[in-house]
């Protein structure tokens, strides 16, 4: 457990000594926040043509809902870069030999590189998080829904982490890695689009749409929470394989 | 170093490894004390790299088995590891990190806590010269500082095991005295061992040399312990074969030209100084007396099943 934390702080340690880092931890915040803003200032426009009595429980639905989608949207972007360099980089490097001529198993470097990727992705989602929640000052949110849109970017932020870290444990090349990542991600976002009209088949069931739009709309379901974590477990579980398998094939 | 201490601290046998149809290692055993420096020794594409790789846990064997510290590599590979350092062929340095924290960083994936850690980076750091640079970025130290840091590396926690590949490549002369100097030094309380394609650095540095080729050790020989074996005397005035022969710490005598000797000189005693007292006394008109180094290259290229002259 303890190599875990030490594999994880040193690559925090590498990943805020880059400006990629802050270039993207800034630009993740300029988009949320200028989408949040947005997503506001239409709210106020509409605020004067709601019923009476009504414009409290609507700024949820029109402010914080839509800006999550756009944080979500972020993370597609952003988590591939991220993570791109995690195994990837050690490999090309070489300093992968370095994690497996030491005493600890391929799982703790696994668990130690997603923790450091996880860390960073949190911190962007509760910058995220942060902006609605100052809505509390001047109006009344529904703090269950919002709770449960954290809750579903978390989780969205674990997946996208983890098959991020499988791809890049796939390749020696950090932009290849991110390029893929993309895409697989984007696939798993669109994958529904191939099952339209249907509202519950296998397709919808594997796009990360599905749940994340239940979750948005408040509502935590188990079967949604555990499709994004069987999803995150598995792809941890891959990589983990991935760097025993590659011991063997040489 | 010379007393045998205890058993190997690493130890493997007929390993085996194939790349497709490729046979890189090819039924190798090996085992090395305490104390001594074991040089691999063989041309590129000998499988010096992927044995190394093997020992220390990178690659997974097809066949046979290895020991570390009593442990099996394969079965626990934890307690295995603990025992072990290595540099690769290319030190494995992080640029983002400083010299200390990298060290630090490498400790604490031995299971060494916070403070230890520390204290271990500070001696090692002491230890291989790189004091001056201990608050750089690996990444931008020279070529030497980072073969320095990685053997640094290999060394922080302490391990009885040390292998080292190439740890010379791309050094200059000045350096490559110091990395041997410092590997002899390694060697006072670890088993050591080193690949290089150089044959003077393995005989330099070894205190046994083991010749590769074709995945498998074809020749294990003693490494140059610095002492002459073999002398070449050439006399105006002869003395007689049995008259040489009696000094002591002359095994044999064997007449190459007229006035010319080459003796062949036992390990535990000197005969230089006796040599030379009668070869004035007795007024023999010694003209020329050189050590004949039966040199690891003869070993080698007759290894290798090359004649000396044909290697390029």
């Amino acid at each position: 457990m303890r190599a875990v934390l030490v594999i994880a702080g040193r690559d925090l340690r590498a990943l805020f000594r880059s400006p990629l880092a802050w270039l993207l931890l800034a630009g993740a915040s300029f988009v949320t926040a200028w989408v949040f803003l947005w997503f506001v200032q239409g709210f106020m426009a509409t605020v004067p043509h709601l019923p009476p009595g009504e414009h409290n429980t609507g700024v949820t639905d029109l402010v914080v809902s839509p800006t999550f989608i756009w944080v979500a949207l972020v993370l597609v972007v952003l988590t591939p870069l991220l993570a791109m360099r995690l195994l990837a980089e050690e490999r090309r490097s070489g300093t992968l030999r370095l994690l497996r001529s030491a005493p600890v198993s391929a799982t703790a470097i696994v668990l130690g590189k997603f923790l450091a990727l996880l860390s960073m992705l949190w911190l962007i989602v509760a910058i995220a998080a942060a902006m609605p929640l100052s809505l509390e000052l001047g109006t009344t949110l529904d703090l269950g829904r919002l709770g449960a849109g954290v809750l579903a970017l978390a989780l969205l932020a674990a997946a996208f982490g983890a098959i991020s870290l499988f791809i890049s444990s796939l390749t020696r090349q950090p932009l290849l890695a991110a390029f893929a990542s993309f895409g697989a991600i984007l696939l798993l976002w669109i994958i529904n689009l191939a099952a339209s009209g249907a509202t519950i088949s296998g397709f919808g069931w594997l796009a990360f749409q599905t749940h994340l739009d239940a979750l948005l709309r408040g509502l935590v379901d188990t079967q949604d929470v555990a499709y994004f974590l069987i999803l995150t477990l598995l792809f941890l579980g891959l990589s983990v394989w991935r760097l025993d398998a590659e011991r063997l094939e040489g | 170093m010379s007393t045998e201490r205890s058993e190997p601290v690493i130890h493997a046998e007929h390993l085996e490894r194939r790349y497709g149809r490729l046979r890189a290692v090819a039924g190798l055993s090996l085992s090395v004390k305490r104390g001594e420096i074991l040089a691999l020794l063989g041309p590129n594409g000998a499988g010096k790299t992927t044995t190394l790789s093997m020992l220390t846990g990178n690659l997974a064997p097809h066949a046979g088995r290895i020991l570390i510290a009593g442990y099996d590599l394969a079965e626990s590979p934890r307690q295995a590891k603990r025992a072990l350092g290595y540099l690769p062929e290319i030190p494995p340095l992080y640029p983002e990190l400083t010299v200390t924290e990298y060290l630090r960083f490498c400790a604490r994936l031995h299971g060494y806590g916070r403070k230890d850690a520390r204290t271990a980076a500070t001696a090692t750091c002491a230890r291989c010269g790189l004091e001056e640079v201990a608050s750089r970025l690996t990444g931008h130290l020279s070529k030497g500082y980072q073969q320095r840091l990685g053997i640094a590396q290999a060394i922080v926690h302490r391990p009885e095991v040390i292998v080292l590949d190439e740890p010379t490549v791309g050094l200059d002369p000045v350096q490559i005295r110091s990395t041997l100097a410092l590997i002899r030094d390694l060697a006072a309380d670890a088993a050591v061992i080193v690949s290089t394609h150089l044959l003077n650095e393995a005989a330099t540095v070894a205190s046994r040399v083991a010749i590769m080729a074709h995945g498998r050790i074809v020749h294990e020989t003693a490494g140059d312990t610095g002492a002459t074996r073999r002398l070449r005397i050439e006399c105006a005035r002869p003395p007689a074969r049995d008259r040489l022969a009696r000094i002591k710490g002359i095994k044999s005598v064997e007449t190459t030209a007229p006035g010319v000797f080459v003796l062949e000189l036992s390990a535990d005693s000197d005969p230089h100084a006796e040599l030379l007292r009668s070869a004035v006394e007795e007024d023999w008109g010694l003209t020329a007396m050189a050590a004949v180094h039966t040199s690891l290259e003869d070993t080698f290229l007759a290894a290798l099943g090359t004649r000396p002259g044909e290697a390029a």
